[in-house]
């Protein structure tokens, strides 16, 4: 009976004890409650309340490209698009379902299909039967991967013939998605632009509703109006697979803009990309945490971007390249074997008051595949020596230095230095001005200028004794030049431009050819400003290819001004305007008196023009069976600077045709491209000019 | 002496609260599916669940206490079979649901969780299996105890056993703890019940400190699931993982404390969380109901638990069996409340049992409705024998 009275004591202690304990966990669960409901439920109310807001931009199409008289060269083709719009946080499932839904709708081309690769397929497979993939992993390798990991081993666990069974139109799911894959959460992504049939778009259309983030839309195609007329010079747009350039990725994205953007790459299209591109829309979506989008307000309204004008006349710019390419055909042709080496001429018409450029050209013959292309950039990238065209700076330099006088007389007869071969003019011109240097042409008159520079004074020079010599002569005379131009950038508006060749002038006999075009080389655009400085009075104009910067219009009128780009005078040549009005008179002379170099051919001209031949001789190097390069041929470059009106300037140009044969009788393809260039200029422009003036 | 006559087979206090269980359970739901995301309405299904399980428990009223006593080992036989045909069963019956096996599923109309009703027989048996040993060993000496604790332990590692293969560690641990509570409450020697307790909280430490100091050894030598070495490892140290449990106990807090003081009121939950409907049931009314609802659930299910102790002690004057019954109850509501509510406020790991009355659940609620129709029944014995005693 105690036992019993025991046992009844003893389970009610238990009781009591363990009952206590639950009080004690109760209590514990209640003050816990109070910690996170009342201490700390403000604090995770806010968390909730939290949204985030992410800006989307939207594209919009590129600036068109205008010539001056409002002529279209570049426009963008509209062209039907559909677009996908993915929302935050999208799943692969998701993005295979809408794949799935869009294949009734899009068609797939079979280069689509051609860029799917393996691991494409791979994870199609694995997303269509995720279970039954992942159970082909061992367990003891799902518990040494993690998550990542036993994703990659799955993939590699699908088998060839798994993916060789893949049917069409799977293949065409997977392509789609492909493309779905590339979009960004809540920007739009073109998936499909080219091909679209009006009925493809049309039934697009009509299911938007089931078709989550799609959108039909419009996109556009860069065309080049004109095809390869200026193409070098208006450049080149990535594609939007490219998007923006990888290893500039940075300085674009700062600059706002999206990775599949399509960015200019060349000419033009890169040199003013900034005003290009135009504005994005940019669309300020807040979402809550798990990504809903509950508001969206556009930040900032979209534009198109802005348009350029040119300088260039495209009338006028076929005209050229007619000619250009007509005369390099010619030039080709009328002399087969002396001329076989000949490959480029290019040309620069220019407005020397101004700095604008009319025209420029370039043809180039290509060997390989024997044809004729254009390659206007070439006026800016490559040089060549220019020979005598250079002569109205030497004089210029002699006098701006006083090393000569106005009028100084020097006598043409070959100079004999020792130990360096004879120089001479192409005849022995004998006394010599400086007006009839220039006019024709006297080598020996700049050789002096030249000797006087390197500090040599003797007139005339005692045969075969040795000349004194500064080499910094070199540099000064050069200093003269680069008030011209020469030797320097000319600051045009392009991407890029040489300075060409800057020789070490280690001898007189350097110096002396300096003097006649024949040492340093020189740009086709460098000599076209050179002869604009003679021209207009010794001002130094920038050229420019972008006259003016328009706003977007809606219509096919251009758009109000954005900006202008004013005539820019580099620098002024520092000297007395008599002077210079020897130089000029002395490049009239070469065009209109019997006598001069260019007499032949420029007699006569209503226009009044006045320039300067140019002739100098070069040499043709050529990789051997060894890639030795190894001279081949002794060649001449004809060049040729002008412009017209004598007495009011209007238009200026530059030729050089480098390599041709060396031989007597050879084509003069600088005045017959020079001639022609003229007289159409003056055929197309004479009179009209007068408005343009007065509107100026 | 009319009243208490009438009063046998009415208890009020019981009633209220199951009705208490039933409206907080059917709102809280309710709130739990505000976000749409799920397809199923499950208020209506769980009410329809609720339905059967009442009438279930109506019917155990006619059962006598004897008749369960006798039918207790066949119930345990029952409960321990279902587990075993789980366990062998092919996955076009039972498909693993989140990596356990644990339901019959893919049956036409219904699927049931063994475990559940198997929880339920284990305490019958478990108290028939004290009631036998006392009436047998009436000398109580050390040797019977541990000869007790040992076949406690037996008949529990059996069912245990195959929840743990499932895998479903919350449940296993569940049954032990239910067995624990019943070797205390046995009446067995202090002593022995000291050295149990040191033991088992050695161990418990033990395992604790070997997981969060050697994970690796622990998930590659002691082929713990990795899941659950991440759970112990986010509730000791929770800002060390960044997991998905790390997400769950995030998301709960966030629900339950942005209910603050009074809550947010019916139809307006804001955070989508996984499994609100069922096991992360008290973070709906938390943030529903506030401070104010949680804790007056809290308390409800307190003072749940002391009518049962009460029940009990008063069951031992009459029938040791039923009040062993009522303690075995006891600690399996004692168990899943502190644990479940525990895990919601981030006290205690995260593990998948749900909140008994409240959660959603089929094989839960008609099993916990099998219990309540057991307690009414003691009850109504308890009232039946209290006024012979008086009378």
């Amino acid at each position: 009976m105690a036992k019993k009275k025991e046992e009844e004591i003893k389970i009610p202690l238990r009781l009591n004890i363990l009952f206590f304990i639950v009080f004690i966990m109760f209590a514990v669960l209640i003050i816990q409650l109070g910690i996170v409901q009342i201490l700390h439920g403000q604090s995770f109310q806010e968390e909730i309340d939290r949204t985030i807001q992410d800006i989307s931009k939207k594209p919009v199409p590129r600036g068109k490209i205008y010539d001056r008289n409002g002529k279209i060269l570049v426009d963008n083709k509209p062209l039907y698009a559909i677009s996908y719009t993915p929302p935050k946080r999208v799943q692969h499932d998701d993005k295979l379902e809408l794949a799935e839904q869009l294949l009734p709708f899009l068609s797939v081309d079979e280069s689509m299909i051609k860029r799917l690769t393996k691991r494409n397929k791979q994870e199609y497979i694995y997303l269509k039967n995720k279970e039954e993939i992942h159970g082909r992993l061992t367990d003891a390798e799902k518990e040494a991967l993690n998550d990542v990991e036993q994703y990659k081993l799955a993939l590699e666990k699908i088998t060839d013939e798994e993916i060789e069974a893949l049917t069409e139109e799977e293949l065409k799911v997977i392509a789609i998605k492909r493309e779905l894959d590339k979009a960004y959460a809540l920007t739009p992504e073109i998936i499909k632009n080219d091909n679209i049939s009006i009925e493809e778009y049309a039934r697009i259309a009509e299911h938007l509703s089931e078709l989550p983030g799609i959108n039909a839309t419009t996109d556009w195609e860069r065309e080049y109006i004109h095809g390869d007329t200026l193409k070098s010079i208006l450049g080149s747009i990535t594609t939007q697979e490219q998007g923006i350039p990888a290893e500039e990725e940075d300085y674009y994205l700062t600059r706002g803009y999206n990775r599949n953007d399509r960015v200019g790459k060349s000419g033009l299209e890169q040199a003013y990309e900034d005003v290009l591109r135009g504005r994005k829309e940019q669309i300020l979506y807040t979402t809550t945490k798990e990504g809903k989008v509950i508001d969206s307000e556009v930040i900032v309204e979209g534009e198109r971007g802005k348009d350029l004008v040119l300088t260039i006349d495209i009338d006028y710019q076929k005209k050229v390249d007619e000619i250009v390419m007509n005369e390099l055909k010619k030039a080709r042709s009328q002399l087969p074997g002396p001329n076989r080496y000949l490959e480029d001429a290019l040309a620069v018409v220019m407005n020397p008051k101004t700095g604008e450029i009319l025209a420029l050209s370039a043809v180039h013959y290509n060997r390989e595949k024997n044809e004729y292309e254009l390659a206007p950039h070439k006026v800016f990238y490559d040089a060549h020596r220019p020979g005598s065209t250079v002569k109205g700076a030497t004089v210029l330099a002699g006098l701006q230095s006083g090393l000569i006088q106005p009028g100084q007389v020097f006598i043409d007869r070959p100079i004999k230095i020792a130990q360096t071969p004879t120089k001479a003019s192409y005849a022995r011109l004998g006394p010599v001005n400086d007006i009839e240097a220039l006019k024709r042409s006297s080598n020996v008159y700049m050789f002096y200028i030249g000797l006087r520079f390197g500090g040599e004074f003797r007139h005339p020079f005692p045969d075969n004794s040795g000349a004194k010599y500064n080499p910094e002569g070199a540099q000064k005379m050069r200093n003269y030049f680069h008030q011209f131009g020469l030797g320097v950038k000319t600051g045009v508006d392009f991407t890029y431009e040489s300075t060409g060749f800057v020789g070490d002038a280690k001898y007189p006999g350097n110096l002396m050819d300096l003097g006649i075009g024949q040492y340093d080389t020189y740009t086709t655009i460098q000599l076209a400003q050179y002869v604009s400085t003679i021209a207009n009075g010794g001002y130094r104009v920038k050229p420019y290819l972008v006259k003016e910067i328009r706003y977007p219009s809606v219509d096919d009128e251009l758009g109000p001004i954005y900006k202008v780009n004013h005539p820019k005078v580099l620098n002024k040549i520092d000297v007395d305007p008599s002077y210079l009005k020897r130089v000029q008179t002395g490049f009239w002379k070469v065009f209109n008196e019997p006598g001069g170099t260019g007499y032949n051919y420029w007699k006569g001209k209503s226009y009044k023009p006045a320039g300067k031949t140019g002739t100098a001789e070069n040499e043709v190097y050529l990789p051997d069976a060894n890639g030795k390069y190894r001279k081949v041929a002794d060649t001449q470059n004809l060049a040729l600077v002008g412009y017209a009106p004598f007495d009011d300037p209007e238009v200026a140009f530059a030729i050089i045709v480098p390599n041709l044969g060396d031989v007597r009788g050879q084509y003069q393809i600088n005045h017959h491209i020079g001639t022609q260039i003229m007289d159409a200029y003056f055929e197309q422009f004479d009179g009209k000019e007068e408005e343009e003036e007065t509107e100026a | 002496m009319f009243k208490s006559r009438q009063s046998h087979y009415l208890h009020l206090d019981l009633i209220l609260f199951l009705l208490f269980f039933i409206v907080i359970s059917l709102l809280a739901i309710n709130n739990a599916q505000q976000l749409g995301q799920y397809n199923d309405n499950f208020v209506v299904k769980h009410l329809v669940f609720y339905m059967l399980g009442i009438m279930l428990a109506a019917a155990i009223q006619f059962v006598d206490l004897e008749q369960l006593y006798k039918t207790s080992f066949y119930l345990y036989i029952l409960g321990v079979l279902s587990l075993v045909i789980l366990h062998f069963s092919p996955e076009s019956i039972a498909k693993p649901v989140n990596g356990a096996k644990s339901w019959f599923n893919n049956l036409p109309f219904i699927s049931i969780q063994p475990s559940e009703f198997t929880k339920l027989f284990l305490i019958l048996f478990l108290a028939y299996l004290i009631f036998r040993h006392q009436q047998k060993y009436a000398q109580q000496t050390i040797a019977s105890d541990l000869w007790l604790i040992a076949k406690i332990f037996g008949v529990t590692l059996i069912p245990a056993f195959f929840i743990w293969k499932q895998p479903d560690l919350g449940t296993t641990l569940v049954f032990f703890f239910i067995a624990g509570i019943l070797i205390i409450l046995s009446g067995v020697d202090w002593r022995l019940i000291a050295v149990i307790l040191t033991t088992g909280i050695a161990a418990a430490t033990a395992a604790v400190l070997l997981i969060v100091n050697f994970p690796d050894f622990a998930q590659n030598v002691l082929k713990i699931e990795p899941h659950q070495i991440n759970r112990v490892l986010t509730w000791f140290d929770p800002s060390s993982q960044d997991s998905n449990d790390r997400y769950h106990l995030d998301l709960s807090l966030m629900t339950v404390g942005s209910g603050q003081l009074t809550g947010k009121g019916m139809n307006s939950a804001q955070v989508q969380i996984p499994e609100a409907h069922t096991d992360f049931i008290f973070a709906i009314i938390g943030e529903s109901f506030g401070f104010v609802g949680g804790a007056v659930v809290i308390l409800v299910f307190f003072l749940f638990l002391y009518r049962l102790v009460i029940l009990g002690m008063k069951s031992a004057e009459f029938s040791p069996y039923a009040s062993y019954i009522c303690y075995g109850f006891f600690a399996l509501i004692l168990i899943h409340t502190f644990q479940n509510i525990g895990m919601t406020i981030g006290i205690v790991p995260i593990t998948g049992i749900p909140l008994l009355f409240i959660s959603y659940g089929g094989s839960t609620t008609l099993s916990t409705m099998m219990m309540f129709g057991i307690i009414y029944r003691i009850a109504t014995e308890q009232s039946k024998q209290e006024s012979f005693l008086f009378n």
